[in-house]
C-alpha cells in the first residue's frame, strides 16, 4: 500500500513542480508588468534616476543610454525617412567620425530623401579633407527632388553651411539664384530672397536684384508656415 | 495529514513559553506606539523605490503595520533559522523520525508551525494598532484599509520558507545571516531589474539581469499600493504560493539528503 503510494507521488511530482514554476514564472511576469505599467503611468522618468548616480559615471551612462534608446529608436523605424533620420541621430551620438561617415552612406544611399539634407548640408563645398564634397549644381538638384517645407530648410541650411565656409559672394549669389524661378509658398522665404537681393547688388546684377526685390515683396504677403500648417493639420485629425 | 499537525502542534506549544509570552507583549507594545503613524510614502525624487511602492492609488500602506511586519519578519527569520538546526542538534529530531512519519512531513508541519506562530505575533501588533487607533482617534480603519495590511502577511509565507529551506542547510547563526543577506540582495536586485525595465532594450545588460532576478524573490511586490483585485491580487497570491513550494521543495530535498546525526 506504501509502495503504491510512494509511487503515485513520484509519478505527480514533475507536474506539481511544472506547475509550481509556471505559477511562479507566470505570476512575476503579471507583476513585473504591473509595476512597469503604474511606474509609466507616474511618469518616473530615466533621468530621474540616472541624476542620483555618481558624477563620475553619470555622463557615461547616460550616453550609454542615449545610444542604446537610438538603437531602439532605429530597430522600430518601419519608413525611410524614419530610418534616416533615426540613423542619423545614432551616429551623431556614438562620435562626430561615424556622423561623417554616415553623412556619406546615406547621400549614396537616399539620394532623393527629403531626410537626407542633413547629409548634403554637410558635405556642401565640404574641403578636400572631408569625406565627401557637394558641389553646388550637385545640391541643386538635389533641391529640385524635395518639396516644402524640407526644400526651405534645405536652402537656408545650406545658406548657413556656404557662410561658414566662407563662400565668396557670388558662390552665395549662384547657391540662391535657383530661388527665382521658385513660386514661394511661405512668409520664410522672404529673408532669402532679401539675402539674394542685397548680394545681386553688391555683385551690379541688376536683373536678378529686381526679380529677388519683387519675390520678397510677395513674400511678405504670404503667412507663415505654421499659420498654413496648422488649419491643414486640423483638417486632417477632422477627417480621421 | 495528521502527522503533518503533529509536528505542527509541537512547533505552536512553544506559544506558551515565558518567552514567546514576552515576545507577544514586545508585539503589543509595539503596536500601541505604532498605532498613529502615518501612511507609508517615498517622494517622487526618491526614483525606482516611489516607482514600486508609490501611493497614487488604491489602499496604502500604513507605516505602523509596516513597522510590526518587519518585526515580524525578524521573528520569522529567528523561529525559522533555529528550530530545525536546534532539533538536530538536541537530537528531538531523531525521537520524532522514529514514529510513523516522514522528514518531509516533518519539515512541512514545522514550516506551518512557525507560520504561525508568526501570524500570531504580527495579529497581535495589528490588532492593538487598530484598538489603540480607535481609542486615541475616535475611528477604526476602513474593512479595505485593513485587508490591504494584512496582505503584506502574504510576503510571509517565502520568507519563513525561504529560512528553513538555508536552515535545512546550515546551522541557525548562518541560517539567519545567510537569509537576512539573501532578503538584503533580493531588494536589490528587484529594484535594479525593475529599473533595468526602464532602460532601452537595445542595452545588452537587460537580459542577464532579468536571468539574475529570477533567481530572487521581489518582495517589493507584496508592498505596492494598489486596487488589490483581479487578475493583480491572483498573480500575489500565486506568487507567494509558487516561491514558498519551491523553496520548500528545496528544502525537502535537502532534508531528505543530509545526515541528521
Amino acid at each position: 500500500m506504501n509502495c503504491q503510494m510512494q509511487s503515485g507521488r513520484m509519478k505527480a511530482a514533475p507536474f506539481i513542480l511544472g506547475a509550481v514554476f509556471l505559477a511562479y514564472f507566470a505570476s512575476n511576469a503579471i507583476l513585473r508588468q504591473f509595476v512597469l505599467y503604474r511606474a509609466g503611468a507616474q511618469s518616473i522618468s530615466l533621468s530621474t534616476i540616472l541624476e542620483k548616480l555618481p558624477a563620475g559615471i553619470r555622463d557615461e551612462v547616460r550616453q550609454r543610454v542615449l545610444i542604446a534608446e537610438l538603437k531602439d529608436r532605429l530597430l522600430a523605424a518601419s519608413t525611410e525617412g524614419e530610418k534616416i533620420s533615426a540613423s542619423i541621430a545614432l551616429a551623431g551620438a556614438i562620435s562626430d567620425k561615424a556622423l561623417q561617415e554616415k553623412y556619406a552612406e546615406i547621400i549614396d544611399k537616399y539620394p532623393s530623401a527629403p531626410e537626407s539634407a542633413p547629409a548634403f548640408i554637410n558635405f556642401l563645398m565640404a574641403p578636400n579633407t572631408a569625406l565627401k564634397s557637394i558641389s553646388i549644381p550637385r545640391y541643386h538638384e538635389y533641391l529640385k527632388k524635395i518639396h516644402d517645407p524640407d526644400l526651405f530648410y534645405a536652402f537656408d541650411g545650406g545658406l548657413n553651411t556656404l557662410k561658414s565656409r566662407k563662400a565668396a559672394n557670388k558662390e552665395l549669389a549662384a547657391y540662391l539664384l535657383p530661388l527665382l524661378e521658385l513660386k514661394p509658398g511661405y512668409r520664410e522665404y522672404q529673408r532669402l530672397y532679401v539675402e539674394l537681393s542685397e548680394l545681386a547688388f553688391q555683385e551690379a546684377n541688376q536683373d536678378v536684384e529686381l526679380k529677388a526685390r519683387k519675390l520678397e515683396e510677395a513674400c511678405g504677403k504670404l503667412s507663415f508656415y505654421d499659420k498654413i500648417l496648422g488649419p491643414q493639420q486640423a483638417a486632417k485629425k477632422t477627417k480621421k | 495529514m495528521l502527522k503533518i499537525s503533529g509536528v505542527f502542534e509541537i512547533t505552536v506549544k512553544k506559544m506558551k513559553e515565558p518567552a514567546f509570552a514576552m515576545l507577544l507583549v514586545i508585539a503589543v507594545l509595539i503596536g500601541a506606539s505604532v498605532s498613529e503613524m502615518e501612511q507609508l510614502s517615498f517622494r517622487q525624487d526618491s526614483g525606482v523605490l516611489f516607482g514600486l511602492i508609490s501611493l497614487e492609488q488604491g489602499q496604502p500602506l500604513l507605516t505602523g503595520f509596516v513597522v510590526i511586519f518587519l518585526m515580524t519578519a525578524i521573528v520569522a527569520i529567528f523561529s525559522g533559522a533555529t528550530d530545525i538546526p536546534k532539533d538536530i542538534e538536541s537530537r528531538m529530531i531523531m525521537l520524532v523520525l522514529t514514529k510513523p512519519i516522514t522528514r518531509i512531513e516533518y519539515l512541512i508541519g514545522k514550516y506551518f508551525g512557525i507560520v504561525a506562530v508568526c501570524i500570531c505575533f504580527f495579529l497581535s501588533g495589528a490588532i492593538t494598532a487598530t484598538l489603540v487607533h480607535w481609542a486615541r482617534a475616535g475611528e477604526i480603519y476602513q474593512v479595505q484599509m485593513l485587508a490591504r495590511q494584512f496582505f503584506m502577511l502574504l510576503a510571509l509565507f517565502p520568507l519563513v520558507a525561504l529560512t528553513i529551506m538555508f536552515s535545512t542547510f546550515l546551522a541557525d547563526i548562518g541560517a539567519m545571516v545567510v537569509t537576512a543577506a539573501y532578503v538584503f540582495f533580493s531588494m536589490l536586485i528587484s529594484a535594479v531589474s525593475i529599473f533595468v525595465d526602464m532602460l532601452p532594450k537595445s542595452l545588452e545588460v537587460v537580459s542577464l539581469v532579468h536571468v539574475i532576478a529570477y533567481f530572487f524573490p521581489n518582495f517589493f511586490y507584496f508592498f505596492n499600493s494598489c486596487k488589490f483585485s483581479g487578475i493583480v491580487l491572483l498573480a500575489l497570491i500565486a506568487y507567494s504560493f509558487s516561491m514558498t513550494a519551491i523553496f520548500l521543495l528545496v528544502a525537502s530535498f535537502q532534508m531528505n539528503r543530509r545526515d541528521m546525526i
